[in-house]
């Protein structure tokens, strides 16, 4: 079929480039400047999918993003994309598209079955119909609804394009560029502000592309290209085509979607699919134009049903007759436009419907010249055909009980009048007022820096959109501080007054039972919202969730207004009475991809690593998620080598030998000033006023609530200086902490400090021969007598300047070496090669966990900031001399009271059996099934190399009390239970003499 | 003590060592690379002594140290970033050594005295340049800051989020030419994202 419906000239489409392109499997031909939709109404294609329930057949009902019937699988594998509509999609060569909700073809399709049982799938069906058995929702009901009632599928393989996000503020933001948009823009740009106007189109111009209106005497569509080139030529503007700005946030932040790559098979090199903006304006210009209605009547769904200005788009803009035998069922003026239009396009007219008995004369008498039969005071009352138009039913609106009109035609196209766009208004927090001279819901009172104009205001004559542009540019340019000569608004062709009278429902043929569907797309229809509102349901919002009405892809912008009215009109109540559910981004269906952006995959979160990472990685280190660091877990020799045996040897070799291990996901804290000791004495709760310079110390800091914030040394560098270590987890809440306390609380210490953790790469080697191998590269006496534990120093590690800390973690004799993160990789290096002799080997946080139980150091799971040091056994430490954070709170009679959780170790009694992290500690009269007796919880847990059992840290009831109790921990999920012996926390040198050795 | 080796300065390596070459993008209208072997020293000042070391920073750099916010002044070696409340980033040109950064911390150690904090963070910063026609464009795909030349132009500098990672961004020159520190642990990340930003100016 060779494009049969398109007229020979005129249109914004370019018949001298052809573009193939296939539909359900057989291949058509189209014009670059097509939608899909206008593509296959050339080819006299009208059918385009099933109903959502009813699967019913369906076409095409507007020529924008407003469409609910015409939704289509757009391309095929990874890339296809369900749901896009047919109306926006832009024509390209290869286009492969699919009708949905069909089987097994679009025209015999087994599933319509459903319109016969259409009864008992009324409003809330699914709440109704299939509540009994309970059982077989689930198993059964479901899967037969979502498989009966449905759109598109998606594809099930990851998507090959790349999505991307943006940021741009500018003065004047234009949502729209249709005339009022592109006369605010120009008047805004001319006077210098920085402007970005958006519009959904390729080409600006909104309605002047789609209407035979003039403008300054210029066919609308050459003046606005016009208005373009003008645009394009001032460096102050930003042109953001095929762009929807689809969300109005707080503090006047927008969101648009930048189709970039949608109107080509596969996005160029480097190009994303779609681009999501953040928008920052000053003000903001909505210009989003109008949504016409459709009318309600019987099978108002049938294909060859279209929204009047959607019918005189395809004659206009795409040189295409959507149908050879028309009919205009209208209550306004505007429409009238249709039916002189199709007729210039060569679309026999039929008659011209109007619901109202007195018309406009000019009209009236322009309709004569061409022909055209006007028919007043009856409307529409059913379509009727098989998969199409055939012919249309006519009945009175005066309330005259007659035969039926019978006119054949295949197409009618209709207007129940325009709702503005007031989405974006609605959005930014305003409340849309009704308005009974256009019968729908226009613009209230701003919230924020915004201002509707032309049809998005409910003005909808030409003249009005460019001054009401051109006003508003003006104003939005002089409220962002650019001044300038008014200047004149362009004249507009005369395109009449707009006039309507109210029509909501049609009456049907002889009052019989007709579907007259309100949302097309949701299939809800007039009776289902009559019902919902018998039932009860009678608040727009109720009634919106019971039918689904406007919870589709199309988020009802065609049927929300006439929803609202036949509501109304059932409860007996003025509209306004009724109100409007609020509008919610997004304005247009935007995918998920486009949010994620670039951070999906690889960049899904930043990765820090550290300066070994590189070497840990050619050893074969399985690695860890630390917040967004990644530590060596633990090095496996051999490519066998398990978790368990890896831990296992690498703890031996610490306890028995020396053994390494990056810690430089530690946070560092450099800390100076003359008051730098009495910032920590106050931060701490054990005293820094008289630490030796050389010397490091433990201590503990509060919350002030007088929880356990964090714990770590820090050593005193020179008489003003410090240097701060903290767990990894804390490295950031530490230093706001101080900030907080620095800058809030005590402004008048002079004491400076700032994160350093990125500047060292620590190192901790650890082990009975730790000295002898650090002896062989440190330029220092590091002796027992000359550097002993806790002693800090400066030294040169072979040749590269570094710090050296003799602390433990591991409970052995261990020194931290810190070196400038850029000679980190070399001092690992050096290191490894110096003991080689010796057999060091690195360690992960496996081992370092390990040991780190052993020896009964608490951490992040003990620190949980639930527990006080009295809890942790760290109370010794807290000097009750002087003040420090915490320190009253942390007195609290119920924080010193019997009866709190506090830190003990955990041994297994059972050879072989290891304790479980999160397993709650009962005693044995208590039933597995039954954790509400708990006496606490394992916090930590691990098999104990040098024990030969398996050894925990938990937090027990009055544990401190409790050395030597038997009691049993339980596991419900795995209904695992395993005898345990309560004992000191301390498993390993409880005096510390390894560390001091 | 004894000693397995004894050796000049040891060699600064880059957290970007995996990236070849000397350019991460090197096209027409766009390039980014690494200001390699970077000198940064935090110079932050104790509040009452605000004035009098901001003064000291700027005759010892010979510098006028920025007493605003979002100010970086420089020279053809060195840049004095304002970097916060009584803070200031202070980095040296590229290619130098790790001798240079101590130089740099004892002249400005020197001239501040007891007035301020000096901190080395030459090895915990990764220093990256991009410059070119769309430069701007890469920034606008990674941070919300404005960086149209009315709000943001050359001597400008602000601490914000780029590619969701915590970066100290400087503008250089109209070209545009922005400075880009992030921290050492993230550079490898961030260069990943800025670079997938850059791909679409290939050919342009």
């Amino acid at each position: 079929m060779a494009q049969d419906f398109r007229t020979s000239e005129g249109g914004l489409i370019d018949r001298s480039r052809p573009i193939n392109f296939e539909f359900d499997g057989k291949s058509y031909q189209g014009y670059e400047g097509d939608t899909l939709a206008s593509a296959l109404l050339a080819n006299g294609v009208h059918l385009m999918g099933r109903s959502f329930k009813y699967h019913r057949p369906r076409g095409i009902l507007t020529a924008g993003s407003e469409e609910p019937n015409a939704i289509v699988e757009l391309r095929t594998g990874a890339r296809k994309e369900p749901n896009t509509r047919a109306t926006t999609i832009e024509l390209f060569d290869g286009l492969v598209a699919k009708s949905q909700n069909r089987w097994p073809s679009l025209s015999f399709d087994v599933m319509a079955i459903n319109n016969l049982f259409s009864p008992l799938l009324s409003a809330g069906f699914y709440y109704k119909t299939f509540m009994w058995p309970v059982s077989f929702w689930t198993n059964v009901y479901e899967h037969v609804i979502r498989r009966a009632a449905g759109l598109g599928t998606a594809s099930t393989e990851a998507d090959p394009d790349h999505y991307e996000q943006c940021h741009e503020h500018c003065d004047v933001l234009v949502v729209g560029a249709g005339p009022a948009g592109l006369t605010a823009a120009v008047a805004a740009a001319e006077r210098g502000a920085r402007v970005i106007i958006a519009d959904e189109h390729v080409q600006l111009g909104g309605s002047l592309n789609s209407e035979k209106l003039t403008v300054s005497g210029k066919p609308g569509a050459d003046w606005a290209a016009e208005q373009t080139q003008k645009l394009v030529a001032m460096d102050n503007v930003h042109i953001l085509n095929r762009t929807t700005v689809f969300g109005y946030y707080d503090h006047n932040v927008l969101a648009a979607i930048e189709k970039v790559s949608d109107h080509v098979a596969i996005p160029a090199a480097g190009k994303p699919r779609q681009r999501m903006w953040t928008l920052y304006p000053k003000q903001v210009v909505i210009a989003s134009g109008a949504t016409e209605r459709p009318l309600i009547f019987g099978n108002n769904d049938k294909p060859g049903v279209m929204l009047a200005s959607a019918a005189r788009t395809y004659a206009n803009q795409f040189g295409v007759k959507p149908g050879s035998r028309a009919i205009v069922a209208t209550n306004n003026n505007d429409a009238y436009r249709t039916a002189i239009d199709l007729h210039n396009t060569g679309v026999r007219v039929v008659a011209v419907v109007d619901s109202r008995m007195n018309p406009d004369a000019p009209l009236a008498a322009e309709l004569e010249t061409l022909s055209i039969e006007l028919i007043t005071g009856k409307t529409v009352g059913a379509a009727e055909g098989g998969q199409h138009v055939r012919y249309a039913q006519l009945v009175s609106t005066q309330g005259i009980t007659e035969e039926p009109q019978r006119i054949d035609c295949d197409l009618i196209a209709v207007s129940s009048g325009w709702n503005p766009n007031v989405h974006l208004h609605s959005q930014s927090g305003a409340k849309p007022v009704y308005d009974d001279e256009v019968f729908s819901f226009i613009p209230g009172q701003s919230r924020q820096v915004e201002v509707s104009v032309g049809a998005a205001k409910g003005s909808f004559g030409l003249q009005d959109c460019l001054n009401q542009g051109l006003a508003a540019g003006n104003e939005a340019a002089k409220l962002t501080g650019f001044k300038g000569r008014a200047k004149k608004a362009p004249k507009a062709g005369d395109d009449g007054i707009y006039s309507i009278e109210a029509l909501w429902i049609a009456p049907t043929p002889y009052n019989k039972t007709y579907k007259q569907f309100v949302d097309q797309q949701h299939d809800t229809k007039a009776s289902d919202v009559n019902l919902a509102a018998q039932e009860g349901y009678d608040s727009v919002e109720l009634l919106k969730r019971y039918t689904t009405q406007g919870m589709g892809t199309d988020q009802g912008k065609t049927s929300n207004v006439n929803t609202l009215a036949i509501l109304a009109g059932q409860r007996g109540d003025p509209i306004p009475d009724v109100g409007i559910t609020t509008f919610r981004p997004p304005y247009v269906p935007v995918a998920m991809g486009v949010f994620a952006g670039h951070t999906v995959g690889y960049d899904f979160m930043p990765v820090r690593r550290t300066a070994i990472h590189d070497w840990n990685e050619k050893q074969g280190a399985v690695f860890i998620e630390a917040g967004l660091w990644l530590r060596a877990r633990y090095y496996p020799q051999s490519a066998g080598e398990s978790m368990y045996d890896c831990y296992v040897r690498e703890t031996n070799n610490t306890r028995n030998n020396v053994a390494m291990v990056d810690v430089t996901t530690l946070g560092k804290i450099d800390i100076q000033g003359p008051d730098a000791s009495e910032f920590l004495n106050r931060l701490y709760t054990n005293n820094w006023l008289k630490l030796p310079i050389g010397k490091a110390r433990y201590g503990v800091m509060l919350r002030e609530d007088g929880m356990v914030f964090d714990d770590g040394t820090t050593s005193r560098l020179g008489e003003n200086h410090y240097f701060m270590t903290t767990t990894t987890a804390n490295a950031a809440p530490v230093l706001s902490h101080m900030e907080y306390y620095h800058q809030t609380v005590w402004p008048e210490l002079d004491v400076a400090f700032c994160s350093v953790t990125e500047q060292w790469t620590g190192i901790a080697v650890a082990g009975p021969n730790s000295r002898k191998l650090l002896e062989k590269v440190i330029d220092i006496d590091i002796s027992n007598e000359a550097f002993p534990f806790m002693a800090v120093g400066e030294c040169k590690m072979n040749n590269i300047p570094a710090r050296l800390f003799r602390i433990s973690f591991s409970g052995e004799l261990a020194y931290e070496l810190n070196v400038p993160a850029d000679y980190g990789e070399q001092a690992w290096i050096e290191l490894m090669e110096a003991g080689k002799e010796m057999g060091v080997t690195p360690y992960g946080t496996e081992p370092l966990g390990t040991m780190r139980i052993e020896k009964g150091h608490v951490a992040g799971s003990e620190l949980d900031g639930r527990t006080t040091a009295l809890d942790l056994g760290l109370e010794g430490m807290s000097n009750r001399d002087k003040h420090f954070i915490g320190k009253h709170n942390s007195q609290r009679p119920a924080l010193l009271s019997d009866g709190r959780l506090q830190v003990v170790g955990l041994k297994s009694l059972e050879p072989g059996r290891n304790l479980r992290i999160g397993a709650h500690l009962v005693d044995d009269k208590v039933k597995l099934d039954s954790v509400s007796q708990s006496q606490g919880h394992v916090s930590a847990t691990t098999y104990s190399p040098s024990l030969g059992y398996g050894i925990a840290l938990g937090l027990l009831k009055d544990g401190a009390s409790r050395h030597g109790e038997q009691i049993d921990a339980v596991f419900p999920l795995d209904n695992e239970k395993l005898r345990v012996e309560v004992c000191h926390p301390v498993f390993i040198d409880p005096k510390g003499e390894l560390v001091r050795a | 003590m004894p000693k397995t080796q004894t050796k000049d300065m040891p060699v600064r390596v880059s957290p970007l060592l995996a990236i070849d070459g000397d350019a991460i993008i090197d096209y027409k209208n766009l390039r980014l690379r690494e200001r390699k072997a970077l000198t940064a020293i935090q110079v932050l000042a104790y509040a009452k002594q605000y004035e009098t070391a901001a003064a000291a920073i700027g005759k010892a750099l010979k510098i006028e140290c920025p007493a605003t916010p979002g100010v970086c002044n420089s020279n053809e070696h060195t840049q004095i970033i304002w970097n916060g409340p009584n803070s200031w980033m202070i980095i040296a040109s590229d290619e130098e050594s790790g001798r240079k950064s101590a130089e740099l911390r004892k002249t400005l150690q020197n001239a501040v005295g007891d007035l301020a904090a000096v901190v080395d963070q030459s090895h915990g910063r990764c220093g990256l340049r991009l410059s070119g026609l769309h430069a701007s464009e890469v920034m606008a795909k990674n941070t919300a800051i404005d960086l149209h030349p009315v709000a943001f132009a050359a001597g400008n500098c602000a601490l914000t989020s780029v590619a969701h990672m915590s970066a100290l961004v400087v503008q250089v020159d109209d070209a545009p030419t922005y400075d880009l520190f992030v921290a050492r642990s993230l550079a490898r990340s961030f260069v990943h994202a800025i670079e997938h930003s850059c791909h679409e100016f290939a050919d342009d």
